[in-house]
C-alpha cells in the first residue's frame, strides 16, 4: 500500500520503485516516476545495485520509504542510506517480528494490534523505532478485520514518522530515536 | 397487616460454547424460561472462520431464589440439553459472592488498588486472604482487616510451601479464584492444575513483547514508544496464557527506566482490575488459548 498526503509532508516524492508493476497507476495519478525492478533469489544483488545507483546518482534521493515493500534489503543498502530508510512494520514491535504478524496476533488472542515505523537496519525489524501506535481489537475481529484496522494504523504511523524525519526532529542514539517536539 | 414476602430477585449467568448448530439459542432460552429465569441480557458470537464453526453465548438472567430444587432441576435440564448439542456450559446462580485470594510479593501498587476498589464496592467479590512470600505488605492487608499469611519460598522448599499455600487457599479460605498481584514466583504445574483458568496474573508488558523478566528495562533498551500491561490466565507456559485485557501508555526518549516503571504501574492497576471485573461478571469464555470477552 502506498500513501501520499499532499501538502502535509514537506518533501518531494521523486521516485517510486517496486518489484511488481501493479501499482504503476497510483504513481501515474500523482505524476511520479515509477520503476520496476523484479527480484528473484539470483537477481537480488544485481537488481539492488541498480536500484541504489538510480536512487543515489540519478534521482539524488535523501530518504527511502519502504511502504510495505516486502523484500529484505541488504547490509549494503542500509549502509548507503544509513538511518535514511524508514520501514513500516505491521505489528507493535518487538511483538510479532517477521512475516504474517496479523495472523500471529490473531492466534495469540491479543486485545490490541499495532504498527511500528522504524529505520531499517541489517537486522530485520530491529532498527530504531521512530513511532508506534495501537488500536483495540476483540475476539469478534477476524484476520481480515485486523488487516483492515491495521492498514489505517500503518498509514498514520508511517506518515507521522516521515513527517518527523523530514522536519529534522529525529536523532538516532543507541539504536533508539530521540524525537523532538512530540 | 400481612407482611408481603417478596423474595429479592437475584441475577445469574449462563455461558455456553460448542459446535455451532441451529436451535441452541432457542433451547437455552427455553430451559431458562421454564426455570422462572427472566433473561435480561444476552450476547453471542460465532467463529465462522474456524474449520468447524464454534458458537459462544452468554445469558444474564433474573430469578427469584426459591428452593434448591429449582437449581437442581435446571442444572439437570441444562446438562441434558448441552449433552445433546455437545456444548460446554457454565451456569452460575451467583447465590454467593466469589472468593478471591490475592498473592503478592513486595510490589504494593496492585494490592492497594485491588483492596481500595474492593472497599469502594467496585469489585463484587469477597477477599478472604492475602498470601505473600514476604512480610513487607502485611500492613496493607491489616489496613483492610484481611487475613495475611506469610509463606516464604526458596528453591529447596518450593513444593512444600506450595502445599502450604494450597492448603490456605483451598481448604482454609475456600477461594474460587486467585489473583497474582505482581506475585513474582513461578507456580508449578501441580499448583496450576488445582486452579485451572482461575488464576489471573498481571504482566508488566504488552504481551507477547517482553515476556519474562525485567520487561521495563528491555522496553527501555528497545526504545519502544509505547509500554503496556497484560492481564491473562496463568498457564504452564510463562506469560503465555489466554489474554483477558491489555492496555498501553505513550513513552518517549525523555523517559528513563524509572519513568517507564512509574507509568507502567498505572496501567498494571487498571488492566488487572478490568480483567478481574470481567472474570467476576462471568463475561469471559476461554477458548483454546484465547479469551472471548463479552460486554467489553
Amino acid at each position: 500500500s502506498f500513501f501520499v498526503r499532499a501538502g502535509e509532508l514537506d518533501c518531494d516524492i521523486s521516485l517510486i520503485i517496486s518489484n511488481h508493476p501493479d501499482l504503476k497507476h497510483i504513481a501515474d495519478s500523482f505524476n511520479v516516476p515509477f520503476e520496476v525492478f523484479k527480484i528473484t533469489k539470483d537477481t537480488k544483488e544485481e537488481q539492488e545495485a541498480k536500484e541504489l545507483d538510480m536512487m543515489v546518482n540519478e534521482y539524488k534521493i535523501d530518504l527511502v520509504i519502504l511502504a510495505r515493500y516486502m523484500q529484505i534489503i541488504s547490509d549494503n543498502f542500509c549502509k548507503t542510506f544509513n538511518h535514511r530508510v524508514i520501514n513500516i512494520h505491521h505489528s507493535f514491535l518487538p511483538a510479532f517480528i517477521g512475516g504474517k504478524p496479523y495472523h500471529r496476533a490473531h492466534e495469540r488472542g491479543v486485545k490490541l494490534i499495532g504498527a511500528t515505523a522504524h529505520y531499517a537496519t541489517a537486522n530485520l525489524d530491529e532498527g530504531p523505532i521512530i513511532e508506534q501506535d495501537i488500536t483495540r481489537i476483540s475476539h469478534r475481529d477476524e484476520v481480515s478485520e485486523l488487516l483492515r484496522k491495521g492498514r489505517i494504523l500503518e498509514k498514520n504511523v508511517l506518515a507521522q514518522a516521515v513527517k518527523v524525519h523530514v522536519e529534522d526532529r529525529v536523532i538516532v542514539y543507541n539504536n533508539k530515536c530521540v524525537v523532538f517536539g512530540d | 397487616m400481612v407482611a408481603s414476602k417478596t423474595a429479592k430477585a437475584a441475577i445469574g449467568t449462563l455461558r455456553v460454547h460448542g459446535p455451532d448448530s441451529r436451535g441452541i439459542v432457542a433451547a437455552c432460552s427455553q430451559v431458562l424460561s421454564q426455570a422462572g429465569c427472566e433473561i435480561i441480557n444476552s450476547e453471542q458470537w460465532s467463529d465462522h472462520k474456524a474449520m468447524s464453526p464454534h458458537f459462544f453465548q452468554r445469558f444474564q438472567f433474573k430469578y427469584c431464589p426459591s428452593t434448591s430444587s429449582q437449581f437442581q432441576s435446571t442444572d439437570q435440564s441444562l446438562a441434558k440439553l448441552c449433552s445433546e448439542f455437545r456444548l460446554n456450559h457454565e451456569l452460575n446462580w451467583r447465590s454467593r459472592k466469589q472468593r478471591v485470594g490475592i498473592m503478592v510479593s513486595k510490589y504494593d501498587h496492585c494490592l492497594w488498588e485491588l483492596l481500595l476498589r474492593h472497599r469502594e464496592r467496585e469489585l463484587d467479590c469477597e477477599i478472604p486472604v492475602v498470601v505473600s512470600n514476604h512480610r513487607h505488605l502485611e500492613h496493607v492487608a491489616d489496613t483492610f482487616q484481611i487475613p495475611f499469611h506469610f509463606v516464604p519460598i526458596s528453591p529447596e522448599n518450593r513444593i512444600e510451601q506450595e502445599s502450604e499455600q494450597l492448603k490456605l487457599l483451598q481448604q482454609i479460605y475456600n477461594v474460587d479464584v486467585i489473583v497474582l498481584a505482581r506475585y513474582m514466583q513461578v507456580l508449578s504445574s501441580q499448583f496450576l492444575d488445582q486452579f485451572d483458568r482461575k488464576i489471573i496474573n498481571i504482566h508488566h508488558s504488552f504481551l507477547p513483547a517482553f515476556s519474562g523478566r525485567r520487561p521495563y528495562h528491555r522496553a527501555f533498551e528497545r526504545g519502544v514508544k509505547l509500554i503496556g500491561a497484560t492481564a491473562h490466565y496463568t498457564t504452564e507456559q510463562l506469560d503465555d496464557g489466554p489474554i483477558i485485557d491489555q492496555d498501553v501508555i505513550r513513552v518517549s526518549h525523555r523517559d528513563e527506566v524509572g519513568d517507564l516503571i512509574r507509568k507502567g504501574r498505572i496501567l498494571e492497576r487498571n488492566v488487572l482490575v478490568s480483567a478481574i471485573q470481567a472474570h467476576l461478571d462471568d463475561r469471559i469464555i476461554v477458548y483454546g488459548d484465547k479469551c472471548v470477552v463479552f460486554g467489553d
